[in-house]
């Protein structure tokens, strides 16, 4: 292995390799969906949570979260129309204080708060909800989580948002669509103008070009979700193991690509065998979106679920390493499989080329 | 020649159940010009691509300058050049970055400039890869193969489809690269440049090799050498006669024909590669 060439050849196709439209429909595919999706059901991850609070008492903690920029509160008169909102989803989450709150705070006599959430309110912006009210009680009473929040659902609880059930395909395109058909394509290319064979007779070994090409597709693919995701506002509160995630997902895609482009003859086969196994790479976006008719775990049969879902989890949920373990553990275990793979392929096409 | 460049021991290849080169063995000393001749299908191109390590021999083995090519297939190639049959050059990069992408990938620093111009191509350097005519592309992959100063230069056919201008200036760079010490394995059917430039060739046909020798020896061992008469009958019509020279009676018979017959003009005549390949494989070269 020299760092040298693979450097050498990953210059030449970043010069060369990125005026190709298949690189450019990559990047612009999945900001173009994302933009569709936004405008259709506003942004996908990136909304503020809408907080209503019925206050009997003037609690200093609805001034204190009236003065947060990350939420969207409003107070209610009553119960009663703090309800009526929640059922309509003109705010997501809600909380009732009595008149003594605050004092049965401060003397420890109040344990329980109730939560009441929209049940077709995003799931993070439950979470940031919760998280904001709970600091904010912390901050108040001076003490370590004083209250538990206990959480009623309201409204219809079986829907699930539009957005939240596009968003595994928007995730996947954008880390699987240029991870995938950039090297492929790159690998096609070389294979088809015989360059390979030209760059494979300098010293330069066929596991150098497929790292390069590898190398090229998974950067891509972070880069892709990256974009995404901050376009989306959808970091999250763990930004380092989200881009673990998308690291992990771009060398697995890129993996793919890479033997899918050694094995394949030209463009036109690659496109045809992208499309029939398109269906296997976005089974798990599309049975997110049906949640009421398929059942979800259909979705743990396909690899690329282990993808989508621990992005998912992270960046809506606030999952953290040891939430997510086990799935990144098979996605893991499913790269070394690939990467396997590619040995053996690069070992065959080497003596193949000519 | 007690140092050699290229060694091979029965190196055979076969795609499926066609085989294409069969137990073949030959040497090619260090600095020579090895010309490796023979018609389509022959098995040349695989020979080369065996030799440079884009194909792996099913049997036998391989030694360049000393080294395995299968086992040190890297190594090897490092002080290899080859020009490749078909054009594999990156179309959409000029031929600048197209020598300037192979002189990195050596690692080696290379006059770019000074080697398009020995091939003709200073003029159209900027230029996409992709414009150039075919004979343009041909003599850019001769470039391109000199690039890491190789210790053996692999010639697949480099004047297939040139002009003779162009042809002739291949030639000279053949000789040019030859004279600084470089081994040079060329392929082709053209016979009139193989015996030209070549110091052994080495006849293939349907995969063996069928003689090899210098084009001197070969002539010499396989060739008549003739003396091609013209005499003029009492009519005034012209007539013409051959005599062997190396017959035991040759004298005896180029005397009695000058005493009986009006002989108009003589000249020798030496057997070309071509006949000679002809008569040892019965085929021709031109396919
Ligand atoms: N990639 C390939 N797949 C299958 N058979 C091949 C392949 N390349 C060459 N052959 C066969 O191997 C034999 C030798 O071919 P090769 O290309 O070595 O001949 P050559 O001497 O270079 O001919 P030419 O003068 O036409 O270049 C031929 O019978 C050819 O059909
Ligand atoms: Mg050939």
């Amino acid at each position: 292995m020299s760092i040298r060439r693979i450097g050498v050849l990953f210059a030449k196709d970043l010069k060369f390799g990125t005026r190709n439209y298949i690189f450019v429909f990559a990047i612009v595919m999945p900001l173009l969906v994302s933009l569709l999706l936004g405008l259709m059901f506003g942004t996908i991850f990136s909304e503020k949570p809408k907080l209503g609070i019925v206050d009997a008492g003037n609690s200093q903690l609805t001034d204190a979260l009236l003065a947060l920029d990350f939420l969207i509160v409003q107070t209610f008169p009553n119960e009663a129309d703090l309800m009526t909102a929640l059922e309509g989803g003109g705010v997501e989450v809600g909380l009732s204080l009595p008149a003594a709150f605050d004092a049965e705070l401060q003397s420890g006599a109040r344990t329980e708060l109730t939560f009441y959430v929209w049940g077709q309110s995003l799931v993070k912006n439950r979470a940031i909800a919760s998280a904001a009210i709970t600091d904010r009680i912390v901050d108040l009473t001076g003490r370590a989580t004083p209250v538990t929040i206990s959480p009623v659902l309201v409204g219809d609880q079986a829907a699930v948002p539009w957005q939240q059930r596009l968003l595994p395909l928007v995730v996947l395109m954008s880390v699987m669509l240029g991870g995938i058909l950039v090297p492929a394509t790159s690998m096609v290319e070389e294979k088809l103008k015989r360059t390979l064979s030209a760059v494979t007779t300098t010293p330069m070994s066929m596991r150098e070009v497929f790292l390069t090409k590898g190398m090229m597709g998974a950067l891509l693919s972070v880069f892709s979700g990256f974009i995404i995701l901050t376009l989306n506002g959808g970091w999250g509160p763990n930004p380092l193991l989200l881009l673990l995630v998308l690291g992990m997902g771009g060398i697995a895609a890129a993996s793919f690509g890479v033997l899918l482009g050694s094995r394949v003859k030209d463009v036109q086969t690659l496109f045809a065998i992208n499309k029939s196994i398109g269906i296997f790479i976005y089974a798990p976006a599309f049975i997110a979106l049906f949640p009421d008719t398929i059942p979800q775990w259909i979705a743990r049969l396909f690899p690329t679920y282990y993808i989508v879902q621990p992005v998912l989890d992270i960046s809506q949920r606030g999952a953290g390493l040891g939430d997510v373990a086990v799935d990144l553990l098979v996605l893991a275990v499913i790269t070394a499989a690939l990467i396997l793979g590619l040995s053996a392929a690069a070992d065959r096409l080497q003596v193949q080329v000519a | 020649m007690t140092t050699h460049s290229i060694v091979a021991q029965d190196l055979t290849y076969a795609y499926g159940d066609n085989t294409a080169v069969d137990h073949i063995s030959f040497e090619v000393g260090e600095g020579e010009i090895f010309g490796y001749l023979g018609p389509n299908g022959a098995g040349k191109s695989t020979t080369v691509k065996m030799l440079t390590g884009q194909i792996r021999p099913k049997q036998g083995k391989a030694t360049l300058l000393g080294m395995d090519i299968v086992r040190e297939t890297n190594k090897v190639q490092a002080f290899i050049g080859v020009a490749f049959e078909t054009a594999n050059l990156y179309g959409q990069m000029s031929a600048v970055e197209n020598l300037t992408l192979f002189a990195r990938l050596y690692g080696v620093k290379a006059d770019v400039h000074a080697l398009l111009e020995k091939v003709g191509l200073d003029g159209r350097a900027k230029e996409r890869v992709e414009g150039y005519s075919k004979g343009m592309k041909q003599r850019l992959m001769v470039a391109r193969a000199l690039v890491n100063h190789p210790r053996i230069l692999f010639l697949d056919e480099p004047t297939e489809g040139l002009d003779p201008v162009s042809a002739q200036a291949i030639r000279d760079l053949i000789r040019e690269t030859r004279a600084g010490g470089t081994t040079v394995f060329l392929t082709t059917h053209d016979m009139v440049e193989a015996d030209k430039l070549s110091d052994r060739v080495a006849f293939i046909n349907q995969g063996r090799i069928a003689a090899i020798d210098t084009p001197h020896r070969l002539k010499q061992q396989y060739g008549k050498r003739l003396l091609k008469v013209e005499v003029e009958d009492g009519g005034g019509r012209l007539a013409a006669r051959e005599i062997t020279l190396d017959a035991s009676d040759t004298g005896e018979t180029v005397k009695r024909l000058f005493e009986r017959e009006k002989v108009v003009t003589v000249h020798s005549e030496e057997a070309t590669l071509e006949d000679i390949f002809i008569q040892i494989t019965g085929r021709r070269l031109a396919g």
